[in-house]
């Protein structure tokens, strides 16, 4: 068998939203489990205090690219058909922009806002509520942004291809990236970051 | 336990740093062009003919509106513009290569060579593409029996059916039945640029995949 499965047609899509739905569970437990569903948490790492969001990320980031790697370098995957969202820089600028505003003023990301209101947050409610009303003005306004959205498209785009470098260096480099991350949050918490007696 | 001075944590980056060393050493995986075939189902398939779609077939499934399959025009892109199956998205067989076909669907190919066609067909098998047909007879077949069939003057009672099928099929794809005065002797008149065909088709077009993902 080759991954990924949907793609090559072992199961329908019926199947498929059953899967996501056991993974989609078992992300947000792993999100909550790593102290993502607390605002204070999130927020902490805008002000080095702890740095656990972006080594968590780094560490997803780090094992799921290795995974991915070695499976098609052993023939198990066919990283082709993963799936990529296509590139629209302009308007993905503006939108990462605009998340992380959203992140840093409300504490979550729309991934951890959820873990947050299943755990009864209030203000995890409250941000999945914005959400919502986000969404829905997104999609009313739609016919007015629609030019905008759409601008600057550039395809499937990896890294790989805009720098004209092999797999191996990008996947090196992410790693190197990663673990200087890492050095740089532990050193960060230690200058900046709560004391262990603790304040919090 | 053997080296009890290492915390986990850096033992796992250890890991991570080795493992990307191997990658850097490695270089491109999904880039290998090297495949491997099975010649038993090779061979399976190529004297059972279970890997080819008679035009007829074809036609009736883009006249229901099917969207199960994409159907591939391997011609060069005048001869695509000039005419092709309603439907069908103009790839060369070294595009074949990209990726960029959905292996759970079904894949027709057909071009007006028959050669180049059963030659990229072979390329999809090796790319382990699990269901790769490709239209009987191609380009050719589908114009002398969807656009132009050639109808006989005096038809048998028990033929009718058949030959008004062929005829409704025939004004679907905007042909026109040769009558047997004119037909084999005769080109069809028609310019292959100006035939339109109303299809609804829901085969997807080239440039805007589903959007799937987060």
């Amino acid at each position: 068998m080759i991954a990924p499965f949907f793609k090559f047609g072992f199961f329908g899509e019926e199947m498929g939203l059953v899967f996501a739905f056991i993974i989609g569970i078992g992300f947000g437990f792993f999100l909550e489990k790593a102290g993502f569903g607390t605002a204070k948490k999130l927020a902490a790492q805008f002000y080095f205090k702890d740095m656990t969001v972006l080594k968590v990320m780094f560490t997803a980031i780090v094992t799921a690219m290795l995974g991915i790697y070695f499976l098609t370098a052993f023939g198990i995957m066919d990283l082709s058909l993963i799936n990529v969202v296509e590139t629209n820089l302009a308007p993905q600028i503006v939108g990462g922009l605009l998340l992380g505003f959203g992140f840093v003023i409300g504490g979550y990301c729309p991934g951890t806002s959820v873990v947050a209101c299943s755990t009864g947050k209030i203000d995890g409610v409250l941000y999945v509520v914005g959400v919502f009303i986000g969404i829905f003005i997104f999609g009313e306004t739609f016919p007015i942004i629609e030019g905008f959205f759409n601008a600057t498209p550039m395809g499937r785009l990896l890294l790989p291809d805009a720098f004209g470098i092999s797999y191996g260096i990008l996947v090196f480099a992410v790693v190197v990236m990663a673990l200087g991350a890492f050095a740089a949050a532990e050193w960060a918490e230690k200058k900046f970051g709560y004391k262990k007696e603790g304040t919090l | 336990m053997s080296c009890p001075i290492i915390s986990i944590n850096k033992r796992l980056a250890l890991l991570a740093f080795v493992l990307g060393l191997i990658a850097l050493i490695l270089g491109d995986p999904s880039r290998a062009t090297r495949a491997t075939i099975d010649t038993k189902e090779i061979a399976g398939k190529i004297s059972s003919a279970d890997s080819k779609i008679k035009v007829e077939v074809l036609a009736d499934w883009i006249i229901q509106g099917k969207a199960d399959f994409t159907i591939i025009d391997l011609s060069d892109e005048k001869s695509y513009n000039n005419y092709h199956i309603p439907g069908s998205l103009n790839l060369q067989p070294s595009e074949l290569q990209s990726g960029r076909l959905m292996r759970n669907s079904k894949i027709l190919l057909y071009s007006d060579d028959n050669i180049k066609t059963a030659q990229s067909w072979l390329l999809l098998k090796a790319m382990k593409y699990p269901s790769v047909y490709f239209v009987d007879g191609g380009m050719e077949s589908w114009k002398s029996k969807i656009l132009f069939p050639a109808i006989p003057d005096s038809i048998n009672p028990e033929d009718i059916a058949k030959y008004l099928r062929m005829k409704e099929m025939c004004s679907f794809f905007g042909g026109a039945p040769q009558m047997s005065g004119n037909a084999g002797s005769e080109k069809p008149k028609f310019e292959m640029s100006k035939i339109t065909a109303p299809v609804q088709s829901s085969i997807p077009k080239k440039g805007k995949p589903k959007r799937e993902g987060c």
